[in-house]
């Protein structure tokens, strides 16, 4: 079952792409995305794999881009996470320590890239949420703001306007670490 | 200008950045096939939204011919209050018993693993769906038979504990 995917021209250069190469590489992109709506990474991990599987199963022959579909998917997997999580109980939250490998972009090659890495990375997290969304979307899912409008059940004009915003709260947040105490 | 530049700047160096690999475990996850559907379901969740879609055209036609035969037994058959029929009308009217029935039948034509759906009690479970066409036939004594297809679609909720 997992042979070619011929709705999905984009996904590799090869004629031919395969579930595995499609995986390979947008999987880091989705798993990103799906970060961005859970609490943890194995969550995300979680959510990643069950919106590929109904992607697989009920949307892969839809038309329409794979990837806005799959972040749609992604969301709405996300969100039902979340609905089973707000009935564990704060205990088990609390039980559970933060992972290690919780981080969302690859190290980079020397140490004063990877430090300006990690200050990005920081204040990306430190964006509010609807911000925050939607620049992953634009940024790193390659959606047109009418697609992340769908996706997020926006106007495609708010979609940009949050593009914009979260740009420039990210400049003021990266400024702001920046500046001596 | 500057502040337009600053923006551009930054936004391509965020293009930059590389989201992390996924972990060998994901992916080793992801690179196998979709988790198996219940037991008795694999060959049919696979195929359920070709074998749904190449169905549904014909369910309104049999509907359609099942209702003008109903509408046609019902237009020749006598029932209790009618008058006698004339003469020249064959002996189908006097003397033929009701249809019968004969034959039912319940054809699973696919399954499907609709995933998580939260019920109105704010509990989550898993929705399966099955859809079935149902064929029913009656038969009167001259050996004229009548045969009733319709779908029909199940819903299982399968109930999700979390731990």
């Amino acid at each position: 079952m997992l042979s070619s995917l011929p709705n999905l021209p984009e996904a590799t250069s090869s004629p031919e792409p395969t579930w595995t190469d499609w995986v390979r590489q947008h999987g880091p992109r989705l798993l990103l995305l799906a970060r961005q709506w859970t609490r943890s990474a194995s969550d995300a991990e979680d959510v990643v794999q069950e919106a590929f599987v109904r992607f697989w199963r009920h949307q892969r022959q839809l038309p329409g881009p794979p990837l806005a579909l799959l972040a749609t998917s992604i969301r709405r997997c996300a969100w039902d996470l979340a609905r089973r999580e707000t009935r564990r109980t704060a205990r088990e939250q609390a039980a559970v320590p933060p992972a290690d490998d919780d981080a969302w972009f690859d190290p980079a090659p020397n140490a004063a890239e990877d430090e300006r890495r990690a200050a990005l990375e920081t204040a990306l997290r430190q964006l509010p949420d609807p911000q925050r969304e939607v620049l992953v979307l634009k940024i790193w899912q390659e959606l047109t703001f009418e697609q992340i409008g769908e996706t997020l059940g926006l106007s495609p004009h708010t979609a940009a306007s949050r593009y914009r915003y979260a740009l420039a709260a990210l400049r003021k947040l990266l400024a702001t670490s920046a500046a001596p105490l | 200008m500057k502040d337009h530049d600053e923006l551009s700047a930054l936004e391509a160096e965020l293009q930059r950045l590389r989201p992390r690999a996924l972990p060998p475990s994901l992916a080793s996850r992801l690179e196998r096939p979709p988790p198996a559907a219940p037991e008795g379901m694999e060959p049919a969740a696979v195929a359920a939204p070709v074998r749904v879609a190449t169905f549904r055209p014909w369910r309104w036609a049999s509907a359609g011919l099942a209702a003008a035969l109903a509408l046609a037994a019902w237009w020749w058959l006598p029932s209790a209050g009618d008058p006698p029929a004339p003469s020249t009308v064959p002996a189908l009217a006097s003397d033929a018993a009701p249809f019968k029935p004969v034959a039912g039948e319940n054809l699973l034509l696919a399954t499907a693993d609709e995933g998580v759906v939260e019920l109105a009690d704010g509990t989550s479970a898993r929705r399966i769906r099955l859809d079935y066409l149902d064929t029913y036939t009656w038969r009167d004594d001259a050996g004229a038979s009548l045969e009733w297809s319709v779908p029909r679609e199940v819903y299982y909720y399968v109930p999700i504990v979390a731990y």
